[in-house]
């Protein structure tokens, strides 16, 4: 009998690295991250009309894709994409997509540090909940703080965290300390629409909904003591997570050039094997209005999170009477030009973080030898992690690493088996007290829904993508 | 006549049913706006005309719950009823009744946006469905 020869095929002389040869159209091969129970799921789900592994080999069918197509081990199903998806395209020949984006622009997660120990909040765990709860606008329809006009949203979406730090929510020690200094170049607002604008100009510093959320977390394994100690972090410290996106803002754009892409991907006659998948030449006008408006996103986004982080700040001086620091801010729904090998790509990273190496020069001084802080968002109830960049992630994955833990059941499964308040009161017993707007909301983002974090981490740092540095649990979580 | 949700593994889809193609984008639109809140609870409100176009039937898909997304935001309401009057040459007129967000309200997820994923547009047996993928 005729035996399908099998897709994936393990690379030699490597942990957790597999790959899809080059085939039908693809332009280049695939790789993928993972062990065998990761790389055994996409072969179960590749039989489906609609599967990570289909989107794997869409994406590396677009012309002028460079090296592979590459798959971080919380590859899951995405729209156009797969999440956990990094593709460079050279910048003559190569196409941007819109899907390799996605409706979030540039959400991430950002992680602030304090010199408090476990014990110090045990004392006042409950005033910090409530205060953290009540400063930071969650949930769904909550407007922010801040208000802006159409013209300062126009500021804000070229100037970024900065911006917001010029109007007091903030510190210069808090853009040095975010991915591109809190402002990446190349954002013109004339390439967001104004329905956009209209969707930003009350939702700056607000956390959303969905799986958005802001964590209190306890150190709670070091692997790196070195590296922990260069990044201010302790065994039993407490530190604060905030975890989101660029809002109505970043949908509105996707949304727009969602259709705008397609019409171009029909005009340039680009392949289009998937309707989410339209793209447009790099350097055609419709390619770089969309790199603009991303760029628009981006700095929107960091924005957001600087916001919210200076109310969390904020929070801790009533309450605690300290400062706070902070570690990083990174964003795993971005396109980028980057230089890698000497030569400018465009990096498209879908649920992906960046996991620059030692010595790259967009590092902040005080962590350049080592490489780039990679945080890693867990679920309510399950712990996060904090990684570092490493020199062959640079080599092959274009200074990339997974994002989280990627979802394992639908949300209509997740709603069906978890109710929100038996999953509160589960958490609880745990010693997480988890403060939400929506009762539903929790449900769908029950920490059996999720794919185990610890194993997906493990996966990456097994292959050498990644290192460890400190494993961290949740005893907190405000969420919308 | 009705809606239902479909599978995936990260979101939700939303699947509108009608005997005609106008009742199928209706329930598609009810569909979206129950992930966000209990919509029987909500009342009417009064009514506002929407119209929006498409360059054929799937994008006029996307650009009526896309318009719908919008006006939440920037109109800060839920809405709980759609009639459309017309969908002629890809292009649709419709009254939506929608009542001003609350904290009375039981909100639930947000919806980022519909996506091209999974979207479809048929009529199998005399029923019209209109389905897609929308992002939470």
């Amino acid at each position: 009998m005729y035996k399908m020869p099998d897709l994936f095929i393990k690379v030699p002389n490597r942990i957790n690295l597999w790959t899809i040869e080059k085939q039908q159209k693809m332009k280049v091969p695939a790789f993928i991250y993972g062990d065998r129970k990761i790389i055994d799921e996409l072969k179960a789900d590749y039989r489906r009309e609609w599967s990570a592994t289909r989107q794997i080999i869409n994406v590396a069918s677009l012309p002028g894709i460079q090296k592979g197509m590459l798959a971080m081990s919380d590859v899951h199903p995405g729209y156009g994409f797969p999440i956990g998806g990094v593709a460079a395209f050279d910048v003559e020949e190569g196409v941007v997509s819109m899907a390799g984006v996605g409706y979030d622009i540039n959400c991430g997660v950002r992680t602030l540090i304090t010199d408090l120990t476990k014990a110090d909040l045990d004392r006042k765990k409950k005033e910090i909940m409530d205060e953290l709860f009540h400063t930071v606008p969650a949930g769904l329809g909550k407007p922010g703080k801040i208000r802006l006009s159409m013209a300062q949203v126009d500021d804000l979406l070229a100037e970024g965290a900065p911006y917001v730090v010029n109007m007091g929510y903030g510190t210069e020690d808090d853009l040095k300390h975010t991915e591109e200094n809190g402002v990446i170049e190349g954002a013109m607002p004339t390439t967001v629409s104004d329905r956009a604008k209209k969707r930003q100009y009350n939702q700056i510093g607000t956390l959303g909904s969905g799986n958005h959320y802001l964590e209190l977390q306890i150190v709670d394994k070091i692997f790196d003591p070195e590296v922990a100690k260069t990044f201010g972090l302790f065994q039993d410290q407490l530190i604060v997570t905030i975890h989101c996106g660029s809002r109505g803002l970043g949908h509105q754009i996707g949304t727009d050039y969602s259709r705008e892409l397609v019409r171009a991907s029909q005009k340039y006659n680009l392949p289009l094997p998937d309707k989410e998948l339209g793209s447009a030449p790099i350097n055609s006008k419709e390619g770089e209005r969309y790199i603009s408006a991303v760029n628009c996103g981006i700095n929107a986004a960091l924005a957001n999170r600087q916001v919210i982080a200076h109310l969390v700040r904020q929070a801790f001086q009533r309450v605690f009477d300290i400062n706070i620091q902070q570690l990083y801010d990174v964003g795993h729904n971005t396109c980028k030009f980057e230089v890698h090998d000497g030569k400018r790509v465009l990096v498209h990273r879908k649920g992906a973080t960046r996991a620059f190496g030692p010595n790259h020069p967009e590092i902040p001084a005080t962590y350049r030898s080592i490489g780039q802080p990679v945080l890693i968002g867990g679920t309510m109830g399950t712990s996060s992690f904090i990684l570092t960049g490493t020199e062959l992630g640079m080599i092959e994955t274009f200074g990339s690493a997974c994002h989280g833990a990627g979802r394992s059941m639908s949300r209509k499964k997740a709603k069906k088996r978890f109710w929100g308040k038996t999953v509160v009161q589960d958490l609880a017993k745990k010693g997480i007290a988890v403060r939400a707007h929506s009762y539903a909301g929790v449900a769908e983002e029950a920490p059996g829904a999720y794919k185990d974090v610890d194993h997906v981490v493990t996966a990456m740092h097994d292959a050498g993508v990644v290192k460890k540095v400190v494993q961290v649990r949740p005893v907190g979580v405000v969420k919308g | 006549m009705s809606y239902e949700y479909f599978e995936h593994q990260a979101d939700i889809g939303i699947r509108g049913k009608g005997q005609t193609l106008a009742e199928a984008f209706e329930q598609a639109a009810l569909a979206m706006f129950e992930i966000m809140v209990e919509t029987k609870e909500l009342q009417s409100g009064k009514p506002q005309l929407v119209e929006v176009e498409g360059n054929d039937l799937n994008d006029l898909l996307i650009a009526w719950l896309s318009e719908l997304l919008y006006l939440k935001d920037v109109e800060g309401k839920m809405f709980s009823r759609f009639e459309i009057k017309s969908i002629e040459k890809n292009k649709l007129v419709a009254k939506v009744y929608g009542e001003p967000i609350a904290s009375s309200q039981k909100l639930k997820l947000e919806v980022k946006a519909a996506t091209w994923t999974q979207l479809a547009i048929e009529k199998n047996n005399e029923i019209w469905i209109a389905q897609c993928l929308v992002d939470v």
